[in-house]
C-alpha cells in the first residue's frame, strides 16, 4: 500500500465574492519533501496554501492530511494538526525577547495560567535549546527581536513552528527579504528540517532558489495549477514558461546608448571614504552585502528630497507609499513640491487622476481600478507603481535601491527596461542592489561597497561574479581598479 | 440618470458617512435599550429626547448653542489626529484662547465694530494656538509625548486663567470669578430665529471653518502633506515633508481652533470670561472628531449629535420617571463604541 501524502488539497475552489482567486486547485504533497510553489503576483498561491492553513475556508473542494480529510475552522485546528505557517511579513512583536516570542505563540494554544508558570518557562526554554541544537539554528535567546537581522528573526519564527511541533511547514516568500548569504543559510536548515522528516511547502516565485531547493514544484497561474512535477525534470526557463503562459525572452533588448561626452551630474563627497561622481546617460551599480553603508549613502543622497530626482526607496511599504491612500493619491507622494498638480498652490485632481491612468496603463498595474486603497494591490504592483511615479517627472538623476525584491519574473524584466529606457534619455542612475544579476544587467559601472567604503570599482568589461564577490566580502582583487 | 445616482451614491466618502450614520443610530437604539432595563419605555424617552432637543426653534438654538463649541474643540483635535497626534489639551487651549479675546475686549473697549471681533477672534487664535504649539514644540525638540504634555498644560491653564480673572483683570459686579465684560462692539450678532436661545454668527463661522479645513486638507500642498503624517511618517520623510514641522503647527493649528470656543461664548453668549464656563468641551470634542474619524467635514454632524443628546437629556429629569440626564454619557459612549465597532465589522467582512 502506497503511504498517503502528507497533504492534499482536492478540487478546492475560492471566491471572493465574484472574484475567483482558486479554482479546482489540486496539490499533493509527499511526506518529507520540499514542495515549492510558484506563480506570479496574484496566481492564487498564497490563497491556496492559507486555505490548508485554515486563513480562509474554501468555497468549496477538501483538504486531506496525511490521507484522513479535515475541516478548519480556524487557524488554531491547522496549527493543533501540526500545521505552521512563516508569513512573509513576520509576525513578531518586536520589543520583546526572541524567547518571549516564541512563548507566546505557544501559549495561545495553551491554557492562560500557564503563562505564570515560571517553571513551564524553564522547560520550554530547555526544549528550544535542544530543538535549535537539533537543527543547527541557534539564536540569541534573550535579545529583542527588533536587534535582530531579518535572517534571524526568519529563524524565529520557524523555531516557533518547531516548538508547536509542526511537521508541515509553510513558508511564503522566504527569500524575498534576504541576502544572498541569509538564503544560502535558509536553504542549509530547510533541507536538515526535510532530512528530519518534516514537510515543507514554499511559496515563490525566484525560479532559481527553486531549482536549488525543492524536490517538486507545482505551478499556478490565474488560480489554477497549470503543472505540477519532480524538479529534476523540469527546467527554469520551462516553469518561467508555464508561469507566464508563453514563451519569455527574459534577457533585455534595449540597446544601450553610449553618451561619449556625457556631463557629470552628480559629484558626492559624503566622507573621505565615498566619493564618486555620476554621470549623464549612466547607472552605477552599487554592490555589497547589506549593511555595509548603503543605507548612510541613500540617506545621503535623497535627504530631504532634492528637486528633479526621483528616488525608489528601499523599504517600498515603509518609505513609498501610504497604504491607506488610492492608488491616485500615492501618485502624488513626492511630486507635491513641483507644479505638475498644483495650480496656484490648490490641487488639480483631473490632472491626477490622468496622470495616474495613464501610468497605469503604461505600466500595467493591476488591478485597473480607480480609488482602490494602493495597500491591496500586491508588492510587484506596489513596486510598479512606485517605478511609474519615480520615472514620470525624473530629470538629471534617479535613486534606485533595489528595485525588484519581491517582484513576479515579468514585471522585474519590465522594471529592467523601464531603467534602462531612463538611462538611455540621459538621466544618470544610481542603483543600490543586492543582487548580482540585477546589477550585470544593467549597470555600466560597478562600486563594491564594504564597511562603510568603498572597496572596488569594476567596468562592464570586468564584471566577474567571483571578483565583485570576493570584494562584497572585504577582499580586493585585481580584476577590477583599486580605490 | 440611475447610473449617475448609484455612482454617486458608492461614492467612498458618501458610502463611510452613511455607515457612519447608520452606526451612531444603532448606537443610539442600544443606549436607548438600557433605558428598557431601568424601567422605561425607551421609546418615550427617545421621543423626550427628539422634542427637547428640536421641538421648537428655541430648542433647536439651544442644540446648535451647544454644538458650536463642540464644532471647534472637535476640529481641534481632528486637526491632530490627520498629523498623527493626540490633543488631549483643547480643555486649556480654549481656556487661554477665551481669556485672550476677553482681555482684548476689556483693555481696548473703544475698538470700533468689525474690527473689534476680527481681532478678537485673531487673538483668540493665536493665544490658544501658542498653547498648543508649546506641546508641538516639546515633541518635535525634545520628543515629549504630546498626550503627557497636553494634559499638563491642562492643569496649568487652568491655575493660569483663575489667577488672571481673580487678579489681574477681575470683574466688579459679581461674586462669580469673571473678567469685566467686553464692550458692545465685540459682540457677535444673535441670530433672532432661534428666540432667546443664545445662537450667533459664530456659529455661521463654525461652518466655514469647517468648510475651509476639509478644503485646505484635500486641496492645498500643506494640508495633503499633514494627512501623509499621519498616515505614514516614514514615507512622508522620503517624499521631503519636513515631519517635525509639520506637526508642530498642526499642535498650533489645533490650539487655535479651540481657541476659537471663544467666538461662541465671550463674543457672543457670555460677553466676558468665565471661570469654567466650558463643561468640557475641550474633552467632549474627542468624542466628536472620534465619531467624525479625524474628517473636518464629519466634525459638523457629530457636533450637531452631542449637541442634540446634551439639550435631549436636559429634559429628562423631570419628563421621566426613572432616568436622569447622565443617559447621555450613556448615549455618547454607545455611539462611540458602535461607530468604532463599524470598523471592525468592515475588517471581518474583508477577512472572511
Amino acid at each position: 500500500m502506497q503511504k498517503a501524502p502528507a497533504v492534499e488539497l482536492r478540487n478546492v475552489t475560492k471566491y471572493f465574492g465574484s472574484v475567483r482567486a482558486n479554482e479546482g486547485v489540486n496539490l499533493t504533497v509527499d511526506k518529507g519533501t520540499i514542495h515549492a510553489i510558484v506563480g506570479e503576483n496574484g496566481a492564487g498561491k498564497s490563497t491556496a496554501l492559507k486555505i490548508l492553513f485554515g486563513l480562509y475556508s474554501p468555497t468549496s473542494g477538501d483538504i486531506f492530511l496525511h490521507g484522513k480529510k479535515v475541516e478548519w475552522k480556524s487557524p488554531a485546528d491547522a496549527v493543533n494538526a501540526g500545521i505552521g505557517m512563516v508569513h512573509q511579513h513576520f509576525m513578531l512583536s518586536q520589543r520583546e525577547t526572541v524567547i518571549d516570542n516564541i512563548l507566546l505563540a505557544s501559549l495561545q494554544h495553551q491554557s492562560l495560567f500557564s503563562i505564570f508558570s515560571v517553571l513551564k518557562r524553564k522547560q520550554a526554554k530547555e526544549k528550544l535549546q535542544l530543538l535549535a541544537n537539533n537543527y543547527g539554528m541557534t539564536l540569541p535567546w534573550d535579545s529583542a527581536v527588533e536587534d535582530l537581522s531579518v535572517g534571524e528573526q526568519q529563524r524565529v519564527e520557524i523555531l516557533k513552528l518547531l516548538f508547536l511541533d509542526s511537521d508541515i511547514l509553510i513558508l511564503d516568500e522566504p527569500t524575498a527579504v534576504l541576502t544572498p548569504q541569509e538564503i544560502e543559510e535558509l536553504t542549509e536548515n530547510l533541507r536538515r528540517l526535510k532530512n528530519e522528516g518534516k514537510t515543507i511547502l514554499v511559496i515563490t516565485h525566484k525560479l532559481k532558489e527553486v531549482m536549488a531547493l525543492s524536490d517538486k514544484v507545482t505551478v499556478m497561474r490565474h488560480g489554477r495549477v497549470v503543472a505540477s512535477s519532480d524538479t529534476s525534470n523540469t527546467s527554469a526557463a520551462e516553469l518561467a514558461a508555464q508561469m507566464m503562459g508563453k514563451k519569455v525572452d527574459l534577457s533585455l533588448t534595449t540597446e544601450r546608448k553610449t553618451f561619449p561626452q556625457a556631463e557629470t551630474i552628480l559629484d558626492v563627497k559624503m566622507n573621505s571614504r565615498i566619493q564618486f561622481k555620476l554621470k549623464a546617460g549612466e547607472i552605477l551599480g552599487i554592490a555589497g552585502v547589506e549593511g555595509n553603508g548603503q543605507l548612510d549613502l541613500l540617506h545621503y543622497l535623497t535627504k530631504g528630497r532634492p528637486q528633479g530626482m526621483g528616488h525608489v526607496p528601499e523599504n517600498r511599504l515603509k518609505q513609498a507609499v501610504i497604504s491607506d491612500l488610492s492608488i491616485e493619491d500615492n501618485f502624488l507622494v513626492g511630486l507635491q513640491k513641483s507644479d505638475n498638480f498644483f495650480n496656484h498652490g490648490i490641487l488639480n485632481r483631473q490632472k491626477l487622476n490622468a496622470f495616474s491612468k495613464k501610468q497605469i496603463a503604461e505600466f500595467d498595474i493591476r488591478p485597473p481600478q480607480e480609488g482602490l486603497p494602493l495597500g491591496s494591490l500586491s508588492g510587484g504592483n506596489q513596486q510598479k507603481m512606485v517605478i511609474a511615479r519615480e520615472l514620470a517627472f525624473v530629470e538629471k538623476t534617479l535613486v534606485v535601491a533595489h528595485p525588484t525584491r519581491g517582484v513576479d519574473v515579468g514585471a522585474i524584466h519590465f522594471i529592467h527596461t523601464k531603467i534602462l529606457e531612463a538611462r538611455n534619455n540621459g538621466v544618470g542612475i544610481l542603483l543600490v542592489s543586492s543582487e548580482l544579476e540585477e546589477l550585470f544587467a544593467l549597470s555600466d559601472r560597478i562600486l563594491v561597497m564594504f564597511g562603510g567604503a568603498f572597496m572596488g570599482e569594476f567596468t562592464r568589461d570586468q564584471f566577474d561574479e567571483k571578483a565583485i564577490g570576493l570584494c562584497m566580502g572585504g577582499i580586493q582583487s585585481t580584476a577590477g581598479a583599486k580605490l | 440618470m440611475k447610473t449617475y445616482l448609484n455612482s454617486f451614491l458608492s461614492h467612498p466618502t458618501l458610502k463611510a458617512f452613511a455607515n457612519a450614520i447608520a452606526s451612531a443610530a444603532l448606537g443610539l437604539a442600544l443606549g436607548l435599550l438600557v433605558t428598557f432595563f431601568a424601567g422605561d419605555n425607551p421609546w418615550h424617552v427617545f421621543m423626550v429626547l427628539f422634542k427637547s432637543a428640536f421641538g421648537s426653534s428655541y430648542d433647536l438654538g439651544m442644540t446648535l448653542s451647544y454644538a458650536t463649541p463642540l464644532v471647534f474643540t472637535g476640529l481641534s483635535v481632528a486637526i491632530a489626529f490627520q498629523a498623527g497626534l493626540f490633543n488631549v489639551g483643547a480643555e486649556g487651549q480654549l481656556a487661554i484662547g477665551a481669556f485672550a479675546a476677553a482681555a482684548l475686549g476689556v483693555v481696548f473697549p473703544k475698538c470700533p465694530w468689525p474690527l473689534a471681533p476680527i481681532l478678537a477672534t485673531l487673538v483668540a487664535f493665536t493665544a490658544g494656538g501658542i498653547w498648543g504649539f508649546i506641546p508641538g514644540w516639546l515633541l518635535a525638540k525634545r520628543g515629549s509625548h504630546e498626550v503627557i504634555s497636553t494634559i499638563m498644560l491642562n492643569f496649568i491653564s487652568a491655575g493660569l486663567v483663575s489667577w488672571l480673572a481673580i487678579d489681574v483683570l477681575p470683574g466688579s459686579a459679581s461674586q462669580n470669578v469673571e473678567t469685566p465684560p467686553v464692550s458692545d462692539n465685540f459682540r457677535l450678532t444673535h441670530l433672532s430665529y432661534f428666540g432667546e436661545a443664545p445662537v450667533n454668527t459664530s456659529l455661521i463661522i463654525a461652518i466655514c471653518v469647517v468648510l475651509v479645513l476639509a478644503f485646505w486638507r484635500l486641496k492645498t500642498r500643506k494640508g495633503i502633506e499633514l494627512s501623509w503624517v499621519g498616515k505614514n511618517e516614514i514615507a512622508a520623510d522620503v517624499a521631503g515633508v519636513n515631519v517635525s514641522q509639520s506637526k508642530m503647527w498642526a499642535m498650533f493649528m489645533a490650539g487655535g481652533l479651540a481657541g476659537l470656543v471663544a467666538l461662541p461664548e465671550v463674543l457672543g453668549a457670555a460677553g466676558k470670561f468665565r471661570l469654567g464656563f466650558s463643561p468640557e468641551y475641550g474633552f467632549t470634542g474627542i468624542a466628536v472628531a472620534l465619531l467624525a474619524r479625524g474628517n473636518p467635514l464629519g466634525v459638523l454632524p457629530a457636533a450637531f449629535l452631542f449637541g442634540a443628546l446634551h439639550k435631549g437629556t436636559a429634559d429628562l429629569d423631570f419628563e421621566t420617571e426613572k432616568i436622569t440626564r447622565d443617559i447621555s454619557l450613556i448615549l455618547q459612549s454607545m455611539v462611540i463604541l458602535t461607530v468604532s465597532a463599524e470598523g471592525l465589522w468592515r475588517f471581518l467582512k474583508r477577512k472572511k
